[in-house]
C-alpha cells in the first residue's frame, strides 16, 4: 500500500511543536516542590508522540534521539528516578535540541550533529549511570539509579503482564488473539484467563469485553517491545507490566528500594499511525505558518449563527413575496433580527481570531528558568490571566517587547540574593505577568519586586545625553517617562544603569503601532510595573467622527487627547510652521484638515470650529474640523490592499448609511505637517469628489 | 437428550469476527433455548478473533451447565492456537 504519507508532515510538525512546549513548560514545573505523577505522564506523553510519528515518517534520528528521553522519563514516572535539578535541566537541553532537530527536518537544514552526540550521550550516561551521575552524581540519582539497573541492565527474565480490557475495547477493533500472538513471537508465552465478570450467557452482549488476563513472557525482552504491543489500546484497558524476577536476582536487589511496579500506559493524545495504517488517519490542517487553531465550539457556535441567519433569511424572503401593508410590523421585527444576527456572527467569527494569551505567556518560564540560573538570581515567576484572549495578530507582536520587559525586570529590576537579604526582602525575587480585559482593552501587567527605577541616575543619564537641561525638576512620574525617550537607551546604559532603559523606546514604539499605549510605575525599593494596554484585535478600532465639509472621517480614540474650542487671538502664526496653539505649557501645531483633503469646509475659521488635539509618537498636534459627531466602533478595512497606500490615512470603514469614512493616521498627519510635499496624490481628491 | 440425530451442527468457515458475533449469538440463544445439543464445525477456521472466542467460551459453560457440552469437529490449527493464546482451553475439553 503505498501512500503519499508527506502530507501529514504539517501536522506532525505542529503536533510535535506543541508536545515540546508541553514537555517544556511541564518540565520546568516539576522543579517546583515534588514532582507529581501526573505532570511527568504528560511530558512522557508528548516524549513518546513524537518518537512515534517521527518513527512513522521515518524521521529516524528524531526518533532514537526521543526514544532516550523517553526512557528516562519512563524511569521518572515508574518513581525509579527522583526528579533533580540536573535530570530537568539535562531532559530540557534534550527539548532544545530535539526542537533544533524537528526544525531542521521541516525546512530541510543541517543539523548540529556535533550537539546532538553531545546531549545524547549525555541522556544515556544518565541513564546508565550508576552512583556516579554524570550529572554530578548527586545522592538522589544515584538512589534511583541503582534501582533501574535491575529493570534495563540486569534485565529481568521476562515480564508479568496483567492486561484488564475496557468493556469496549474489542469495539475498537483490537483484538486481544492478535496482541498476544505479537507477545507469544517475543518469547514463552503463558496466559491464565480470568473469567469471572463473564455473564451468563443470556445476559451477554457479544461485543463487550469481559475477560482478563495474566500473561507472562519470558524471555530476554526488552520492555518497549512488550509496550508497544499495547500502544494502540492504552485508553481502552488498565495495563500493568512488571518485570518477572527471579530468585537469583532478589537477591541482589534485596537491599535496594522497591522500585514502584506499576506501570500504567498512558493514553496518548495523539496516536502513532503504522504505514498501513495511515490511510485511517485524515487530513488535515494548512501549513503552520497560515493556520490558526480553532476550538470546535467556536465552530459550532457560528454554524448555529449561520442556521439562523438562513431562517431570518428564508422569513423575510417570504415576507417579501407576498409584501402587504400588514406585514410592515413582521418585516420591521425581521429586519432586527437580521442585524442581531450580523452581529453576532461578526463576533463570532472576530472570535475565531482569538486566542488565549498563554501562547504568549508560555515562553516566559523556560527565559526566566534560563536567564536566572545564569544570573544566580532566585526569581519566582507568577502567571495570571492566562486565558485572557487577544487577536492573534496582536499576540505575534507582543511577544517581542514582552519579552524585552521580561529581560528587563530579571536583568535590572530583581537585585541579586544577598541584596534582596539585607535590604529585608525575600531573597527569591517575583515577576508577576498579569493580563485581563479592562474597557475595550487587554491589560498586560509586567510587575516584580526589585530595586525599582532609579530616579537619580535616569535623571542625571537624561542630563549627560542631553535629552533634558539639568535646571529641571521632574515629578518621579516625569523621570520614569524619561526611560522611552529614544536616545535614552545606548548600549553602554546597560551596564552602567542600575535601573532599566534597554530600548525602552522601541518597545514603546512596537506597542504604539499596535495601537496600544505602554507607561511605568515604579516605587524606588519596592519594584516597578509596566503596564501595556493594547486593543483587542487589529479589526476593529474604537473611533471618533468628525465631520469636515460634508465628509466623515474617524480619528482614532487612543490617539485622542482633548477637544476644545479655541479663540482666533490664542493662534500664533510662526512663519514656516504655520499655526500654533498654545495648550498649558506646550506650543501645537495646528493641522486644519480641509486644507489637507482639499475640501470646501463650512468655516475657515478657527472660532467657529473645533480643535482636536491628538498625539502619536509623543507629538501632539491639533486638528481643525467642522465637528464632532459620534464615538463608534468601526471595523478597520485597509486602503492598501483596496487602493493603496496613502500617507495621513490609515485605512477606511464603513459607516451605519453606507457611506465611506476614511480612518486617519495620526503620526502619518505629523509627516504630512512636517513635510507637505508628501502631500497625498490629487486623484484621491477627485475621486472622493466624483 | 444429548440424542445425536437431534444435534445441530455449526459451520463456521473460514472466519470467526465481531463483526458477525452479534448473529450468531442471536442463533446460539435460540438454540439454548431450545435444549438442544451443539456441535461447531471449526475445521476451516483460519481466523478467529476474541469476541468470537470469548462469546463460544460463555456458550460451551452454558451448554455443559445444560447437560449438552459442545462438540468441536477437528479444530484447525488456527482455532486451536487462538483458543490457547486466550487461555480458553479447556473449552475445548
Amino acid at each position: 500500500m503505498s501512500i503519499d504519507i508527506s502530507q501529514f508532515h504539517d501536522v506532525f510538525f505542529e503536533e510535535s511543536f506543541e508536545g515540546l512546549d508541553a514537555m517544556e513548560s511541564g518540565l520546568l514545573n516539576l522543579d517546583i516542590g515534588a514532582a507529581d505523577v501526573e505532570a511527568i505522564n504528560t511530558i512522557f506523553r508528548a516524549a513518546h508522540s513524537i518518537k512515534g510519528g517521527a518513527g512513522t515518517f521515518g524521521f529516524m534520528a528524531v526518533s532514537e534521539f526521543t526514544h532516550v528521553m523517553e526512557t528516562l522519563l519512563d524511569e521518572m514516572r515508574n518513581g525509579e528516578r527522583d526528579v533533580t535539578p540536573d535530570l530537568t535541566n539535562l531532559l530540557l537541553e534534550a527539548v532544545d535540541v530535539l526542537r533544533e532537530m524537528l526544525t531542521a527536518v521541516q525546512q530541510k537544514t543541517e543539523t548540529d550533529d556535533e550537539r546532538i552526540a553531545d546531549v545524547r550521550q549525555k541522556l544515556e550516561s544518565m541513564l546508565d549511570a550508576g552512583s556516579e551521575s554524570v550529572a554530578g552524581g548527586d545522592a538522589s540519582v544515584a538512589d534511583v539509579t541503582t534501582n533501574k539497573t535491575e529493570e534495563k541492565e540486569a534485565t529481568p527474565k521476562g515480564w508479568k503482564i496483567d492486561f484488564r480490557p475496557h468493556q469496549h475495547l474489542l469495539q475498537t477493533g483490537n483484538d486481544p488473539v492478535r496482541m498476544f500472538r505479537e507477545l507469544e513471537s517475543l518469547g514463552e508465552l503463558s496466559t491464565t484467563v480470568d473469567e469471572s465478570k463473564l455473564p451468563p450467557f443470556s445476559d451477554l452482549e457479544p461485543e463487550d469485553s469481559y475477560l482478563t488476563w495474566q500473561l507472562i513472557i519470558k524471555g530476554d525482552i526488552p520492555k518497549d517491545d512488550v509496550v508497544e504491543i499495547f500502544e494502540w489500546v492504552d485508553d481502552d484497558c488498565d495495563l500493568v507490566i512488571e518485570p518477572l524476577m527471579e530468585a537469583a536476582e532478589e537477591e541482589i536487589v534485596a537491599d535496594q528500594a522497591q522500585p514502584e511496579p506499576v506501570v500504567e500506559v498512558p493514553s496518548e493524545p495523539v496516536k502513532e499511525q503504522t504505514s498501513s495504517d495511515s490511510a485511517a488517519k485524515p487530513a488535515a490542517a494548512a501549513p503552520a505558518a497560515a493556520s490558526i487553531r480553532v476550538g470546535t465550539d467556536k465552530v459550532d457556535s457560528l454554524i448555529n449563527l449561520v442556521g439562523e441567519l438562513v431562517i431570518t433569511q428564508s422569513m423575510l424572503s417570504q415576507i417579501g413575496d407576498n409584501f402587504t401593508e400588514e406585514m410592515l410590523p413582521q418585516l420591521i421585527d425581521g429586519l432586527a433580527q437580521l442585524e442581531r444576527n450580523t452581529r453576532e456572527m461578526q463576533e463570532g467569527i472576530m472570535r475565531i481570531r482569538m486566542l488565549p494569551i498563554s501562547f504568549a505567556f508560555n515562553r516566559f518560564p523556560r527565559l526566566v528558568h534560563d536567564m536566572s540560573d545564569k544570573m544566580g538570581k532566585k526569581v519566582n515567576l507568577k502567571l495570571s490571566g492566562e486565558q485572557t484572549e487577544l487577536d492573534k495578530t496582536v499576540m505575534e507582536k507582543i511577544g517581542d517587547p514582552l519579552v524585552h520587559l521580561v529581560r528587563n525586570s530579571l536583568d535590572h529590576g530583581l537585585e541579586m540574593p544577598d541584596v534582596r537579604a539585607a535590604a529585608g526582602k525575600n531573597e527569591t525575587g517575583t515577576i508577576h505577568l498579569n493580563a485581563y480585559h479592562q474597557g475595550g482593552n487587554i491589560v498586560i501587567e509586567i510587575k516584580d519586586d526589585g530595586a525599582g527605577l532609579n530616579e537619580d541616575k535616569i535623571y542625571k543619564k537624561a542630563v549627560e545625553r542631553g535629552l533634558i537641561n539639568g535646571s529641571e525638576i521632574l515629578s518621579p512620574e516625569k523621570i520614569h517617562e524619561l526611560i522611552f525617550l529614544p536616545g535614552f537607551s545606548t548600549a553602554d546604559v546597560v551596564s552602567d544603569i542600575s535601573g532599566r532603559g534597554v530600548g525602552m523606546d522601541v518597545v514603546r514604539k512596537n506597542i504604539n503601532s499596535l495601537g496600544g499605549s505602554v507607561e511605568v510605575a515604579s516605587k524606588q525599593g519596592e519594584g516597578s510595573s509596566f503596564i501595556i494596554r493594547l486593543p483587542l484585535t487589529l479589526a476593529i478600532m474604537d473611533g471618533q467622527t468628525i465631520r469636515v465639509a460634508d465628509e466623515n472621517y474617524i480619528v482614532p480614540l487612543i490617539s485622542i487627547i482633548e477637544s476644545l474650542e479655541v479663540k482666533a487671538s490664542d493662534i500664533k502664526q510662526v512663519s514656516g510652521r504655520g499655526e500654533l496653539y498654545p495648550l498649558r505649557d506646550e506650543y501645537v501645531p495646528i493641522i486644519r484638515l480641509y486644507d489637507v483633503f482639499g475640501v470646501e469646509p463650512d468655516t475657515t475659521d478657527v472660532e467657529e470650529g473645533l480643535l482636536v488635539v491628538v498625539e502619536g509618537e509623543g507629538q501632539k498636534i491639533g486638528l481643525f474640523v467642522d465637528d464632532l459627531l459620534g464615538q463608534q466602533q468601526v471595523v478597520i478595512k485597509s486602503l492598501e490592499t483596496n487602493y493603496r497606500k496613502v500617507l495621513g490615512i490609515s485605512g477606511a470603514t464603513i459607516l451605519g448609511d453606507g457611506t465611506v469614512a476614511l480612518i486617519l493616521d495620526v503620526p502619518g498627519l505629523m509627516t504630512l505637517y512636517r513635510d507637505p510635499s508628501a502631500a497625498i496624490p490629487p486623484q484621491i481628491n477627485d475621486e472622493r469628489a466624483a | 437428550m444429548s440424542d445425536k440425530e437431534e444435534t445441530v451442527v455449526i459451520d463456521c468457515g473460514e472466519s470467526l469476527n465481531i463483526a458477525g458475533v452479534g448473529d450468531l449469538y442471536a442463533e446460539l440463544l435460540a438454540l439454548l433455548a431450545e435444549g438442544k445439543p451443539v456441535a461447531f464445525n471449526v475445521s476451516q477456521v483460519e481466523r478467529v478473533d476474541a469476541a468470537s472466542l470469548q462469546m463460544l467460551y460463555a456458550f460451551s459453560k452454558e451448554a455443559e451447565e445444560q447437560g449438552n457440552p459442545l462438540e468441536w469437529e477437528q479444530p484447525s490449527d488456527a482455532f486451536y492456537s487462538s483458543v490457547k493464546l486466550l487461555g480458553l482451553e479447556k473449552m475445548l475439553n
